[in-house]
């Protein structure tokens, strides 16, 4: 019954969203931690592609 | 109803520190985080409205009254600079800071100690611009838009591009703060489609932050090498292209002014249901027009350069480009008004600026239409049309907004109700005077009066006036907005009850008010019939 994340689905009977505080935290840890790893590389890219292109067309 | 996490008793009611130092400069509380951007915004908006009040009495009269040339420029960019980075996004930061956990049954902001982080580079920021003032050569005097080789004279360069920097900085951190606590720390049943519209706004408009700031972020450092590290980028004597900057600008400068409006319709679509006591009318149509809106954003950056020397293909490209998010937005405005239509309204403070907000910023979204007009755009081009646009979309738009959404949850956040005679005071005023300030300006604009100019022909000297008066008045009623956030957060002694709103429906309606210092630290259960959108089928 559990998704990808660890997590049981939403939009299920809301009999069926008792899970341990410990398993959501440890679930939410994890994609905290790819969400910021993704998003602070996506930016730091953005800033030097527009640095690259700076050079290109100067 | 939602309530297991929020009446538990793991829920602390008392549980913010005592000492005034760790509490507010260590804190790692959503709650209080949101409270210091939303005092550090208000302050901010008194300084740029300071700088404000000196434009206009500079331009009371015709002829050089009471500033120099150069402070009056001064003026210009720094009331821009303030009032945008300083007051506007600081303060839905500081909203969305303080609701989307509690919207979204989350127990705080994903990264607590990254959300400090956040908001205490803003102080050294803004200390070091305003600092610039204080400069033997003077503060930046060329324009918000930094446009070089004008904004490269004098030496306030450095000082300005750290400043912008450490901004750009505390925006991303913000924005990524904010994309993974809406990501990763919904509740459990707290599905995408059933997250109330602010919490949307603010997720694309997170995605905005990180698509263009790192680009501005990269002008200004092309900026900064080419005033003391002898490059080029955009002197044309070395080979560079002044115009270069411009795209690169704009290319994050139109993306900002939707950084700007988009948490703005999240927060009507929350106030206008409420005070309709409908749901509001078409949910995933108003989601999908933010996404449209801000998707648009990034390909109309050029129409801010039509006057620049654009390949018509360029300029036909982006003219039609920029007509189309007139679509989305029109999606929205109808959206608006049918959930109003038939709907049992009732006109409270934050319902009152919220209307205002729905007609004025479509009379900004209108004349941002004909500004479109490449070929009407020669004509408007840096004319006083161009800042009565601007400031109809932004005062009237954003900042009526940030008001309505204070009047709305300043209940939840105090626990007392605001005084609504003075609240309504403020609202009468303030729609009074702004109409009276920016409306004279379109007429000024079309009879050719430039931007950013202290003098002026003698033939706009009644308009000059009147606009001026509506200035100095439209400033003088927001002390009354400070005066009712002080009478309720200290005096007011009516309380207010958790469900403050009679149609209010969501997640932050169900705790207590004054909001716990700790909400939701078990994940609630959630109930479809206690959401705003809680029926939405896929």
């Amino acid at each position: 019954m559990l998704n990808r994340s660890g997590l049981v689905p939403e939009r299920v009977e809301t009999s069926q969203m008792n899970q341990s505080k410990a398993t959501i935290e440890e679930v939410r840890k994890k994609g905290v931690r790819r969400t910021v790893t993704v998003f602070g590389a996506i930016a730091i890219g953005i800033f030097l592609l527009s640095l690259l292109q700076g050079l290109k067309y100067s | 109803m939602a309530h297991d996490a929020t009446h538990d008793h793991h829920d602390d009611h008392h549980g913010a520190p005592s000492n005034f130092f760790v509490r507010w400069c260590m804190s790692t509380n959503h709650k209080d985080i949101g409270t210091l951007y939303l005092v550090f915004s208000l302050l901010m908006f008194f300084i740029g409205g300071s700088f404000a009040m000196v434009i206009r009495a500079e331009l009371f009269k015709p002829g050089l009254q009471l500033v120099q040339p150069y402070f009056f420029n001064e003026m210009t960019t720094m009331h821009a600079l303030v009032m945008i980075f300083g007051a506007v996004m600081p303060a839905f930061v500081g909203l969305g800071n303080w609701m989307i956990p509690l919207m979204i049954g989350a127990p705080d902001m994903a990264l607590p100690r990254m959300n400090n982080l956040s908001f205490w580079i803003l102080p050294f920021a803004f200390a070091l611009l305003l600092s610039t003032l204080f400069l033997p050569g003077g503060g930046p005097a060329g324009g918000w838009t930094m446009y070089p080789p004008l904004s490269l004279q004098g030496d306030s360069v450095a000082y300005l591009v750290f400043a912008v920097h450490l901004m750009g900085i505390s925006s991303i951190m913000g924005a990524i703060n904010i994309i993974a606590t809406i990501l990763n720390m919904r509740a459990p049943g707290m599905d995408l489609l059933k997250m109330p519209v602010f919490v949307w706004s603010w997720l694309i408009t997170a995605f905005l932050l990180i698509a263009v700031m790192p680009v501005l972020a990269g002008a200004v450092t092309m900026l900064l090498t080419d005033k003391y590290f002898g490059t080029s980028f955009f002197n044309a004597a070395g080979g560079g292209d002044p115009v270069l900057f411009q795209h690169i600008f704009w290319f994050f400068g139109h993306p900002e002014v939707y950084i700007m409006i988009l948490p703005a319709f999240g927060l009507v679509s929350e106030i206008i249901p409420t005070f309709a006591r409908k749901p509001i009318f078409g949910y995933k149509a108003m989601v999908f027009a933010i996404a449209s809106i801000a998707f648009l954003s990034f390909i109309v950056w050029a129409h801010h350069m039509f006057a620049v020397g654009l390949p018509l293909g360029g300029e036909i490209f982006f003219m039609y480009a920029t007509m189309l998010i007139a679509v989305p937005t029109g999606v929205k405005v109808f959206n608006w008004v049918s959930t109003m239509w038939g709907g049992s309204m009732t006109f409270e403070t934050p319902m009152l600026f919220a209307i205002a907000f729905v007609i004025l910023f479509t009379i900004g979204g209108f004349s941002g239409l004909m500004l479109a007009l490449a070929p009407a755009d020669f004509q408007y081009h840096d004319s006083y049309f161009v800042v009565a646009h601007f400031h109809y979309v932004l005062v009237t738009g954003a900042i009526f907004a940030i008001i309505a959404g204070t009047y709305y949850w300043l209940p939840k956040w105090t626990g007392h109700m605001y005084s609504e005679f003075w609240g309504k005071m403020h609202f009468w005023n303030s729609v009074i005077w702004v109409n009276v300030l920016f409306f004279p300006q379109h007429f000024l604009g079309l009879a050719g009066m430039p931007r950013r100019i202290p003098d002026y022909n003698v033939a706009f000297a009644n308009f000059n006036m009147i606009s001026s008066i509506g200035g100095f008045l439209f400033g003088a009623s927001q002390l009354i907005f400070v005066g009712v956030i002080i009478h309720c957060c200290f005096f007011s002694k009516k309380k207010a009850p958790d469900r403050v709103w009679e149609g209010a429906k969501g997640l932050e309606w169900t705790v207590p008010s004054p909001a716990p210092f700790h909400t939701f630290e078990l994940p609630p259960v959630i109930h479809d019939e206690e959401l705003a959108h809680g029926h939405v089928e896929d």
